[in-house]
């Protein structure tokens, strides 16, 4: 054995002490479905960490085996007894076990290290790569920053998806929910958004969490794989919890996301986490509470479980510049049934975020992905955030859109419309065209910004919309060997001046000139 | 269901009604709600419901082996629970390996060696 363990064993024997306090203690009355029923702890607090002995009996060697013991939260506080949910294996629990309080509100231990790994709810490592040492336990429920504490979104975060990044922006601090239904690309733009922050400059790049709630383990390999593979890992946490895990897991899990999104954004930092889904959450949260007996309401939903999503999404912020100006920015995930929005926890959720972003599955069936239906979507704060260079390139966008959109129902009329009107819908198509993107391949800002620039001044014209993608791309390569100073200035500058304007429509008159046959095929 | 009649029948004679009246009471009630299947199994949990609650009143104190402790340990940790003077019940438990825990309503004093090298063993290895 190494002296520095003997070093650090025998200095813990110097520095132990001994001497027993009295503890107050429970005994378990009833076990079942994950919840205990506890008699005794009279000052147990709500949301308070109790430790089950399951020790009594055991030899210490056994003991020593089961690690740090087997953890309850404390929910229902009744009039004899305390309600606790088993964050763990519930078949350990015997009726008549002792219960300790531990006195700790349910906290997670937060470090730099915990960035690139992935962990349970409760903080514990999960990836295998070594057991991770918290700096400072950030508690999983909290109350949210207040106003005077907050400042106003001015800063974009980029999703790397042109269609967001022009038409619905989304600020750091801002709650953007992604909402639609199964298999239309929501976990999609969710990981393009972490995949594209490697294109920040390191200072500026947010810390990105994904918390997946209640999904596939095969799912949440995928997603890790797919970051690994991207780069991003480096800069994501992953707080995983699969569907096979009891429900309280799957009801933390987000709480715990915000934590360690917290302990990064009192530092100054921004944050980005990715809560998916809150669908799931909300199924799971409501498994909790029948199984608590707290009366049901709507859909068999608790009446709290309005207030769970909003003091949940309440925690992102952006801080004033007097508590380090640093940020949570939320997006979280809800799916559709067959596209119906009204519903429970959709509508509850649309309410508390700062603007939704709806995929459709008939977009995404027609081809058109990210299938976003830029009509419904909105981002009720992230265009005061938004650079002023894509500001200045996406007004045009969103109207082109609006009019194609009512134009769309009559092309299959073509051969009978006037000029002006067949103009219009082959100028949206081309639109249609330029916004769709393949999936984890998301674009950088400055990229965007020649690209639209270019749609709005004519790169297209006399172009069919099956060529816009391979015009699209030539040209991004073209100004990115040729102009590269294009591209750089944008990037720092965030601005298009006139210089750059000049710049580009040269660009594009090189480019369409080199490359005719693009737009005679 | 079954809940609510051990409630009720522990609480009733926790009220110091006698264990008798309160059985006929109950038996009626059951009878005429046709949940006199049900009769064996309350009056289990009742017991043990009871028997639990007696138990807390008794101050326990439990040993690795009979004498290992100082009499006079004991009674402190017994004052310190707030049963001063009280009589205690002994158990003992060879897994404790020395020391001893003292436990008076719903307050433990854990003074085992095992307890202080189980926290030894989770501060290192942490």
């Amino acid at each position: 054995m190494s002296t520095p363990i003997i070093d650090r064993i025998k200095k813990e024997i110097e520095s132990l002490d001994t001497t027993a306090t009295p503890e107050e203690v429970g005994v378990v009355v009833s076990v079942g479905d994950g919840v205990a029923e506890i008699e005794g702890l009279a000052k147990a607090q709500m949301m308070e960490m109790v430790t089950f002995d399951t020790s009594a009996g055991a030899s210490l060697e056994a003991t020593m085996k089961q690690g740090s013991g087997l953890f309850g939260l404390v929910l229902n506080l009744e009039e004899d007894t305390v309600k606790v949910v088993i964050l763990g294996e519930s078949n350990l629990i015997k009726e008549g076990m002792q219960v300790r309080r531990t006195g700790k509100l349910l906290s997670i231990p937060v470090s730099e290290d915990i960035v690139g790994r992935v962990v349970s709810p409760l903080g514990e490592a999960i990836d295998g790569k070594g057991t991770l040492v918290g700096k400072r336990d950030m508690p999983i429920e909290r109350v949210a920053y207040g106003v005077m504490d907050r400042s106003a979104v001015n800063e974009p975060i980029h999703t790397g998806i042109k269609a967001i990044d022009s038409m619905i922006p989304i600020g750091r601090g801002q709650r953007e929910l992604i909402i639609g239904d199964r298999q239309t690309g929501k976990t999609t733009i969710a990981i393009d958004t972490i995949i594209n922050q490697k294109y920040e400059p390191k200072e500026k790049r947010p810390i990105c969490i994904y918390v997946a709630i209640g999904q596939k383990r095969s799912k949440t390999a995928s997603i890790m794989a797919k970051l690994e593979e991207a780069g991003a890992l480096e800069y994501t946490t992953i707080v995983a919890t699969s569907a096979a895990e009891p429900s309280p897991m799957l009801f933390l899990a987000p709480f715990a996301g915000a934590a360690i999104g917290e302990y990064f954004m009192e530092q100054g930092k921004d944050v980005l986490v990715v809560f998916d889904d809150l669908s799931k959450h909300a199924v799971a949260y409501r498994q909790m509470s029948l199984l608590l007996r707290r009366p049901p309401g709507r859909e068999a939903y608790p009446g709290d479980i309005f207030y769970l999503h909003s003091r949940l999404l309440e925690r992102s912020a952006k801080l004033s510049k007097e508590l380090g100006g640093g940020s949570i920015t939320a997006l979280p995930i809800i799916e559709t049934q067959e596209g119906d929005v009204s519903a429970y926890i959709p509508t509850n959720v649309i309410s508390i975020t700062d603007g939704q972003i709806f995929l459709e599955g008939d977009l995404f069936n027609k081809g058109i992905r990210p299938a976003l239906n830029v009509g419904i979507s909105v981002s009720r704060v992230g265009s005061s955030a938004q650079t002023k260079a894509m500001k200045k390139v996406a007004g045009k966008i969103r109207l082109e859109l609006a009019q194609f959109r009512e134009l769309e129902a009559f092309m299959q009329f073509a051969s009978d419309l006037d000029p002006e009107t067949k103009a219009r819908i082959e100028s949206g198509r081309k639109y249609v065209e330029l916004l769709k993107q393949k999936q984890n391949n998301p674009m950088p800002f400055y990229k965007q910004v020649v690209s639209i620039y270019g749609a709005n001044t004519g790169l297209f014209d006399g172009a069919t919309p099956a060529f816009v993608s391979k015009i699209e791309d030539t040209f991004l390569a073209f100004v990115e060997r040729d102009r590269k100073e294009i591209l750089t200035t944008i990037e720092t500058g965030r601005e298009l001046t006139d210089d750059v304007v000049a710049k580009l429509n040269q660009a594009i008159v090189d480019f369409k000139e080199a490359n005719a046959e693009l737009y005679t095929a | 269901m079954k809940n609510a009649y051990v409630t009720a029948i522990t609480q009733s004679i926790l009220a110091g009604q006698s264990v008798e009246e309160v059985l006929v009471r109950v038996r009626a009630r059951m009878t005429a709600h046709g949940h006199m299947r049900l009769y064996s199994q309350v009056l289990k949990a009742a017991a043990r419901v009871l028997g639990a609650k007696e138990k807390r009143a008794v101050p326990q104190v439990t040993l690795a082996k009979v004498g290992g402790v100082d009499e006079s340990v004991l009674a402190a940790a017994i004052a310190r629970l707030g049963a001063e003077g009280k009589s205690y019940e002994v158990t003992v438990d060879e897994t404790l390996i020395g020391g001893f825990t003292a436990r008076f309503k719903d307050t433990l004093l854990d003074a085992s060696y095992k307890r202080s090298l189980v926290d030894l063993y989770r501060k290192i290895t942490k």
